[in-house]
């Protein structure tokens, strides 16, 4: 199709800067179309150079692109190792919080359904969420980068608590924007919106005090079952909010600030 | 050996639209030794050349699904590698561009090239080199007015004035 070619003495003169502007013109123009004459310039750029940039691309390439919630936390001011590490956590992934959000939209559906059992369902369901994600969020069976971290020098503990924190302000905001959405907040009655709150720190500090000496996972499956077994037991004949009544609140505040007690005394057990 | 070598340009692009790394390096055997040298010739720094050479194919790599599949690749692939060289170019302090320097060509030379290359080409080689760079920045390497006057150094208003003075004289030489 092309009669027009480079011949390599042209390619040494285009090569060499020694073409006058005009037949550099159209050599370059005609690179642009022709890989036969492409190739001819190939062999004068140095493989070692070639190699050097291809290996700069591959790195650019191969980085993961950072998640929806890595990208958040930098544009809010972490450091991106940071970042990296705490969104790492299986529980702050986007499946994680779809699943979350759904379990709760359901519980506040059923609790908005049955007039007999009231809340019940919503608030059972909200506490239970952040003590599974905060029993995933760390420990050699939840988190990825579980081998990574030991071997890094960073705190485990700080690590672990900066995660629980995450996991614990994500699951609550879950739980406020679902249960304002489904839940109408007036007819509910106010107070009894967040009554899940203290019964979810309660929990996730429990979780994380007994995770000083056991496996995540168990921590966070006995903790729920203590939890839903109150729960049940408390309502097995009739509607008995006594589990959110003003003393019940009162005792997860204590639980709560004995398990923050106990997690800065034993956190050493975390390294 | 592989099947990648034998696929057509614009089949590689599609490949690499679809997160294909091998298709990728296919491309990056073809077209980046034309685009080191054709981008040396615009900015005589190697190291601003081989950081705006990587950025071509990272670029390459994340928009590949943006090519129209129209077009020759090279052609695409010289739009990014320019345009990102006038990135590095604008991160670091003002470089001397010698591509845009006249080279100095001998008498006998610049007989032969014009024999060789006719009429327009003699007329190109008339101007000066001020409006010969402004042609190569803006016909050639399609940049826009703008994008040429930070290639070269010089306001936007002042490429197209020139542009305009060469378009006349060129038509001069060959009416």
């Amino acid at each position: 199709m092309n009669a027009w070619h480079m011949d390599g003495e042209m390619a040494v003169a285009y090569l060499d800067g020694e073409m006058g502007p005009t037949p550099a013109a159209s050599v370059e123009a005609h690179l642009l179309a022709c890989d036969r004459c492409r190739d001819l310039l190939a062999p004068h750029v140095p493989v070692s150079r070639l190699d050097r940039v291809w290996a700069g691309v591959a790195d650019a390439v191969d980085a993961p692109v950072p998640g929806p919630l890595e990208r958040l936390l930098r544009a809010a001011g972490m450091r991106g190792h940071t970042a990296r590490l705490l969104s790492a956590a299986s529980s702050l992934r986007l499946p994680w919080i779809a699943a979350s959000s759904l379990a709760l939209f359901f519980a506040a559906l059923a609790s908005g359904e049955t007039t007999r059992w009231g809340l019940l369902a919503y608030l059972t369901i909200a506490p239970i969420l952040p003590v599974a994600g905060v029993a995933l969020a760390f420990g050699p069976h939840g988190d990825p980068a579980h081998e990574i971290g030991l071997a890094a020098p960073y705190s485990m503990f700080r690590l672990m608590l900066m995660r629980a924190a995450l996991v614990l302000g994500t699951s609550s905001v879950l739980a406020f924007v679902t249960g304002w959405a489904v839940l109408d907040g007036g007819r509910a009655g106010e107070w009894r919106m967040a009554a899940w709150l203290l019964p979810s720190l309660a929990l996730t500090g429990l979780t994380l005090a007994l995770s000083s000496r056991f496996d995540p996972r168990h921590s966070g499956i006995a903790v729920g079952a203590v939890w839903l077994a109150g729960v049940v037991v408390t309502n097995l004949h009739e509607p008995n909010p006594v589990l959110f009544g003003a003393a019940s609140q009162a005792g997860y505040a204590v639980v709560a600030v004995v398990s923050v007690a106990l997690l800065v005394v034993r956190r050493r057990e975390f390294s | 050996m592989n099947e990648h070598e034998t696929w057509t340009d614009a089949r590689l692009v599609d490949a690499v639209a679809d997160q294909d790394r091998r298709a990728l390096e296919v491309l990056y055997a073809r077209h980046a030794p034309w685009l080191v040298i054709r981008l040396t010739r615009r900015c005589a720094d190697p190291a601003l050349v081989d950081e705006a050479v990587q950025d071509t194919f990272v670029a390459v790599w994340r928009a590949a699904g943006k090519w129209k599949g129209q077009g020759e690749v090279a052609a695409w692939i010289w739009g990014i590698g320019i345009r990102r060289l006038l990135d590095q170019l604008r991160r670091r302090p003002a470089v001397p561009l010698p591509a845009y320097e006249q080279v100095m060509v001998s008498a006998e030379e610049q007989v032969l090239l014009g024999i060789e290359y006719g009429e327009l080409g003699q007329a190109m080689n008339r101007l000066s080199p001020e409006l010969r760079a402004v042609v190569q920045a803006t016909v050639l390497d399609g940049l826009t007015t703008r994008e040429a006057g930070r290639l070269l150094g010089i306001p936007a208003g002042t490429v197209k004035t020139r542009m305009m003075r060469a378009r006349t004289m060129l038509r001069e030489e060959l009416a």
